[in-house]
């Protein structure tokens, strides 16, 4: 009796619950599948968010109920903070917005140069966006919600990217956590993905038989299903497609299909300077995060060709010297690699040669790793190699007078030795044709 | 040893009783004029047209006047013929002669029928006339207060067939029938140990209905066998068909949902249990043994495992275990998840999915409720039609309505995919009486996940998990996970262990274990001392 | 009766619950990346005093501490000593209740009031509380298991033992031991809470023998659970992400996905979570009834029955006060709700055990 009391009771209860108080038909939702976030008038922000209609979507005979060939929206909002420009865009949305779907989070560049603390903590704090959204940092935030590339979807285009970029070793992601493990930890810094959208020619889209140009960024209305983009003309001599390694320009917004990256150093929550292509690599290689990528050096050989490694795996180990006033890092890394591509006449067998290509190999990360840390030292002063926090670590008292002055006066000076063995572990699929 | 004996269940009727069978001569209600007793029996049964009286007068000086009464419907005629009648007339004289010595007529008839079965002695009209209806015949003398009896009963059972609701693909194709001596018949001829016991208990005011306990001595624990002869002679009912019956009458949780006790019309299953230490429950016209105690991990056992071997046993067992769980938690779970928490699906996956909600009028959790009543109402009808029709009412439920429902708008075809799911999860274990009220759950279980999502469903789960917990068979608690003894791990359960890795004999050694699992009183004197 | 191994089960899981909510090591935040240490120290002391319980409940056969406190203090001082402890059960199992219903609130259901969470736990744990010690020994068979599943299950996914992190794990020390210490404190004592709950339990214990080791061994493998958890919290969400977060654990879990199949771990650990924690608050209700009721001489189900019904009302209003909350579990109020425990309950009990027990040797 006792017991179907209480299944009586607990079943009265749950009717009378009949709220349903955070229930949501799926069908009633507008799902955000990425963020960007740049600077408006004054200390605004103008939030752009890409919105799916999965109706126009969907495989199979589901498309047809669908009202609307549109397939997403980028809806445009400024405000003084993020969650009031979502509450304006709301006021325009026919479904409730959710951003719990959001697997990218792109800065502009001029809204990230002067801090994005408080967007981070909007991230961090509101349990509904997940944690594992890539960051990226964009000149334009908006910008790169309007143009997708192989794929139906802005977002996808760069979820896809924050994947698949790590592959080229020039860049590495970041997600909301370890963006704010960094800003919270002692002693190291954070880094974002950075995108760059890049300028091209006016593109002609062919939309449904009708040529629409576009290089509008006002364009708020997007219909990218099946966009059929034709060139106009012949490609130009600077078009990023071919050249894809080259500075960016800052600040100004550039909408373009072509998508470039590297990494967005910042000091605190203010980006500082940006790591572009080899320049980001020799910052993977000083932290050891290469796992993919591709190295060329001149054929030992005398050949006057140059011969293309792929990166198997890398890795740093970096220990902190303390004397009494001195502080040194030294820095070993290793790197495996594996024979891509040569002259047809290299004997990847032969000792000496090999040894000569490691060390011409040595050399080249040896440069580049170089390069950039002079470059963050010097000029961007923004120690996101993460030595403070190894001398945090070490030696926590020296840590504490350090600090104070560490980013401005102690890092910039700081003697980093670097040292370089890398290993060709095999040469490929093949030992290479012998000299006739 | 003869069960009959000490187990003969009192009469219960009322103004009625029985003694058990003896040899003293006479009782009450009995007159010695044989007209007058026949007269009192045939009154009493109400003149039914059954009712065979036949008198034999034996020549003699003076003539005894004998009768034999039976039910027609219910007694073999031949063997009446051939045990009582024949016998009679042909020992005439015999019975004259030691009639004239001897004290008793009635003992006098009593040495007369030698060819007969076992003869015994009515103690009163009251038992006698309880006793014709059962099939007993009746052997009265004029001049004599009292009567035999003897049993020529005769019950119409069909052939042994292939048991219809457990077959299994390989194994023995022998199913029990309507006849309980048929079934004993079958149980020992699996189980030809002197030890194995058949207790005999007659439940049912009216129905005096045969039942009979089957176990194995010294492997089946005494006291949980004295356990279910103290619940059996508790019974106080007018009617029994089926051990489903006797299972609700002796339950300690009458109000659970869940039907714990295993039946099975399988005599190899009913062997291998009994074995284990378990006790099967036959009951006259059935085809169901009832097994008792019962154990959650019964759920996912089926005859077949150890036919097969290890190996493939033990995932389908697995596999059972999933189909189990996705039966009750499938469409919950995915009411919960596109409701509440739809950030945990990959977006393309959840993309397609809104997509076809896109347009659906209803609500998903009233979607969810309906879909899944037809579908049980789809599955019902389909039960109970002829053979014939079954295929034809899936066709019209299954794949016309559901096509239609989709196509009109009215259901979304993931809810669909995902009820269907759990409906054909609850086909594929092997006892679907069990599957079903399990299943009832699910309706709770939607509620709350429609109303709270994740942590609804998981409140709801564990105030399930504690009722399982809760439950008992036999006072053996129904879910014993960690318990140890060889057959007892969950690890064995789960997974069948290789019969060479087994000890040859397996008693329930965990029910020996937690028999003593009981609640103590929380002001027990003995334990405060 | 419970066997051992279900006293294991269920102590062992009710802490495994409480922690999964509140990982209360990261709380006091002050030891930064050395909190793991402070676990260890935790899980240490915590043995050590619930060992003590264990040991006068294995001492006093068939009776919780509801009775034998009574034997030994006498009337009055019995009812004080069981009383610190109940209601320190009681009051810890209220605001567990509250805790989970608000963290579910502010992350998941911001809409959804908090008593529509916070009742129906209550309501489960007063129906398995009802249902007994047995019932409470076997159901804790299947969570541990569910849940030992789960914890491996998110291990495997939470954390790529890459060597940087594990060098991370060099103890730093920035302040001294000073905040270890500190940050061990709640931890400490949601540790002993749980341990302590063999006083009541143990009544129900066979093979009396073998309960102090089960409740060491339940605190030691939660303890070790904790551990690898705060581990986890710590690296990947770093010292100060991990001690700005309300549930760590959660935090954690939302920053991890596996790729196309389920994006958000948080929300199936949601559900892990309430499921642990629903347990915990079972066997906190039980054992604070069956103490109360002991010392009464009441019928422990009554008293669940009346504990549930007065448990309502302070459970369910106004869910809003996360800071309270916390509060709640400074290193502050635990240590001195810690040390009341000790003082109150167990150090007399123990002491007029020594003493009785010297006199019945003499």
């Amino acid at each position: 009796m006792r017991r179907t009391g209480f299944v009586a009771l607990i079943i009265f209860l749950a009717l009378g619950f009949s709220g349903c108080w955070d229930r949501i038909e799926i069908e009633d939702v507008a799902i955000v599948g990425a963020m960007g976030i740049d600077k408006g008038q004054g200390d605004n922000v103008v939030v752009s968010l890409e919105i799916t209609n999965p109706g126009a979507l969907a495989i199979g005979t589901h498309a047809a109920t669908s009202q609307s060939p549109v397939v997403s929206i980028v809806t445009r909002d400024e405000a003084s903070t993020i969650r009031a420009a979502i509450t304006n865009a709301q006021r325009r949305t026919p479904r409730r917005i959710v951003t719990g779907l959001i697997g990218t989070v792109v800065f502009g560049q001029s809204l990230a140069r002067e801090g994005i603390g408080q967007y981070i903590d909007y991230l961090v704090r509101n349990a509904r966006v997940r944690s594992s959204a890539v960051l990226a940092t964009c000149d334009s935030g908006a910008g790169l919600l309007q143009r997708p590339f192989l794929s139906p979807l802005p977002s996808r285009t760069l979820a896809g990217l924050s994947e698949s970029a790590p592959a080229s070793g020039m860049t590495m992601t970041a997600t909301i956590t370890e963006f704010a493990a960094k800003l919270s930890e002692p002693g190291i810094e954070p880094i974002t993905l950075h995108t760059v959208g890049r300028k091209t020619k006016d593109v002609q889209v062919k939309r449904q038989g009708e040529e629409v140009k576009q290089t509008d960024p006002a364009v708020m209305l997007e219909e990218p299903i099946d966009v059929d983009i034709t060139l106009d003309g012949e490609l130009p001599a600077d078009s990023p497609v071919l050249s894809p390694y080259r500075e960016s320009s800052s600040g100004e917004f550039v909408p373009g299909i072509t998508i470039d990256i590297g990494i967005a150093a910042y000091r605190d929550d203010k980006m500082v300077g940006l790591l572009d292509g080899v320049e980001a690599r020799g910052y993977l290689w000083a932290t050891g995060k290469l796992e993919e990528g591709t190295v060329e050096v001149p054929d030992p050989g005398g050949s006057g060709k140059t011969i293309a490694l792929s990166i198997i795996r890398s890795s740093a180990s970096i220990k902190p010297v303390l004397d009494e006033e001195v502080v040194r890092m030294d820095v070993e890394l290793h790197v495996d690699l594996e024979t891509r591509e040569g002259p047809l006449d290299t004997d990847m067998t032969n000792e000496t040669l090999l040894q000569a290509l490691e060390d011409s190999i040595d050399a080249l990360i040896l440069h580049e790793a170089r390069a950039t840390l002079n470059r963050v030292q010097k000029e961007l002063k923004s120690d996101i190699y993460g030595f403070g926090n190894r001398v945090y670590r070490a030696n926590p008292k020296l840590w504490a007078q350090l600090e104070p002055r560490w980013n401005d006066e102690v890092f910039p000076n700081l003697e980093v030795r670097l040292q370089v063995s890398s290993r060709v572990r095999a040469p490929g699929a093949a030992y290479g044709l012998s000299a006739r | 040893m003869n069960p009959f004996r000490f187990l003969r269940r009192l009469g219960r009727l009322p103004g009625l009783t029985r003694g058990t069978s003896g040899n003293r001569h006479g009782g009450q209600g009995f007159s010695n004029d044989l007209n007058k007793n026949l007269a009192t029996i045939s009154a009493f049964l109400g003149k039914p047209s059954d009712l065979v009286i036949r008198r034999l007068s034996l020549r003699g000086d003076p003539p005894l006047s004998i009768a034999v009464v039976y039910l027609r419907s219910m007694v073999d005629t031949e063997t009446v013929r051939l045990t009582v009648v024949q016998p009679l007339l042909s020992f005439s004289h015999v019975v004259h002669k030691t009639a004239a010595k001897t004290v008793s007529p009635l003992e006098t008839l009593r040495l007369t029928l030698p060819t007969a079965r076992a003869t015994f002695s009515a103690r009163s009209m009251n038992e006698l006339i309880t006793l014709i209806p059962e099939g007993k015949v009746a052997v009265l003398i004029d001049g004599a207060s009292g009567a035999l009896y003897l049993d020529a009963s005769r019950r119409a059972a069909r052939a042994l067939q292939v048991p219809t609701s457990e077959s299994t693909v390989i194994g023995p194709q022998i199913g029990f029938n309507e006849s309980i001596d048929d079934n004993l018949s079958l149980i020992r001829s699996r189980l030809k140990h002197p030890k194995l016991r058949v207790e005999q208990v007659m439940i049912g005011r009216k129905s005096r209905t045969d039942v009979r306990m089957v176990y194995l001595e010294g492997i089946a624990p005494d006291e949980i066998v004295a356990e279910l002869r103290r619940r059996l002679h508790e019974i106080d009912t007018d009617i029994v068909l089926d051990p489903g019956m006797i299972r609700d009458l002796i339950t300690e949780q009458p109000y659970s949902p869940f039907i714990l006790e295993r039946t099975t019309e399988r005599p190899d299953t009913v062997a291998a249990e009994v074995n284990l230490g378990r006790i099967a429950l036959l009951v006259e016209g059935s085809p169901f043994a009832l097994l008792q105690p019962s154990q959650l991990f019964t759920l996912i056992e089926s005859a077949e495992d150890y036919y097969l071997n290890a190996l493939s046993a033990s995932l389908l067992r697995l596999l059972r275990a999933l189909a189990y769980i996705l039966s009750v938690l499938a469409t919950p779970t995915y009411v919960a998840i596109v409701n509440f928490h739809f950030e945990l699906v990959p977006l393309p996956l959840l993309l397609n999915i809104a997509a076809t909600e896109e347009g659906v009028p209803f609500p998903l959790p009233v979607a969810a409720f309906f879909t899944e009543v037809v579908l049980d109402i789809v599955r019902e009808a389909g039960v109970r039609l002829p053979s014939q029709f079954g295929p034809v009412v899936s066709i019209f439920g299954a794949v016309i309505l559901g096509q239609s429902a989709i196509q009109a708008g009215f259901v979304a075809p993931g809810l669909i995919i995902v009820a269907m799911l759990g409906t054909i999860c609850s086909f594929a274990v092997p006892r679907a009486e069990k599957a079903l009220a399990y299943r009832l759950i699910r309706f709770p279980l939607l509620l709350l996940a429609s109303i709270l999502g994740f942590p609804g469903l998981t409140i709801g789960g564990v105030a399930t998990v504690y009722h399982i917990a809760s439950l008992k068979t036999l006072g053996v608690p129904y879910s014993v996970l960690y318990t140890p003894g060889h057959a007892a791990r969950l690890s064995r359960k789960l997974v069948r262990v290789p019969a060479r890795r087994q000890p040859v004999t397996r008693p329930l050694a965990q029910v020996d274990r937690v028999r003593s699992d009981r609640v103590p009183e929380p002001r027990d004197p003995k334990n405060d001392d | 009766m419970i066997s051992p191994r279900q006293l294991f089960f269920t102590l062992a899981l009710a802490r495994i619950g409480a922690l999964l909510v509140l990982l209360p090591v990261v709380h006091a935040g002050e030891a930064m990346q050395d909190a793991w240490i402070s676990v260890i120290v935790a899980t240490g002391v915590a043995i050590l005093i619930a060992w003590l319980g264990a040991y006068l409940a294995m001492k006093h056969p068939g009776k919780s501490l509801g009775r034998f406190a009574n034997d030994l203090l006498g009337r009055l001082g019995g009812t004080i000593a069981t009383g610190i402890l109940a209601l320190s059960f009681y009051v810890l199992c209220l605001i567990r209740v509250r805790l989970v219903s608000l963290v579910i609130i502010s992350h998941f259901m911001p809409r959804t009031p908090g008593w529509a969470l916070a009742i129906p736990i209550l309501l489960t744990a007063c129906y398995g509380a009802m249902m007994g010690p047995d019932t409470i020994g076997r159901a804790s068979e299947f969570f541990f298991t569910v849940m030992a599943v789960i914890i491996v299950a998110s291990l495997a996914v939470f954390y790529a033992w890459s060597p940087e992190r594990v060098a991370g794990l060099k103890p730093v020390l920035s302040r001294g031991l000073g905040p270890v210490f500190a940050a061990s404190v709640p931890a400490t004592f949601l540790g002993l809470v749980s341990g302590l709950k063999v006083l009541a339990l143990g009544r129900f214990t066979t093979e009396k023998g073998k309960i102090p080791k089960a409740t060491a061994t339940a605190l030691l493998i939660s303890g070790l659970a904790l551990l690898v958890f705060a581990i986890n919290a710590v690296t990947a969400l770093g010292p100060a992400q991990a001690q700005r977060s309300v549930t760590p654990l959660l935090a954690l879990a939302s920053s991890v996905s596996i790729e196309g199949v389920l994006e958000r771990l948080d929300l199936v650990l949601v559900a892990a979570w309430v499921m642990g924690v629903t347990f915990d608050v079972t066997a906190l209700l039980m054992s604070s009834s069956i103490l109360i009721g002991d010392s009464v001489g009441a019928d422990h189900r009554k008293v669940t029955a009346v504990l549930f019904l007065l448990g309502l009302v302070p459970v369910s209003h106004r869910i809003t006060d996360i800071f309270t909350m916390r509060r709640l579990h400074s290193t502050p109020v635990t240590g001195i709700w810690a040390i009341v425990i000790a003082v109150g309950t167990l150090a007399p009990v123990f002491v007029a055990y020594l003493i009785k027990k010297r006199k019945g040797g003499s």
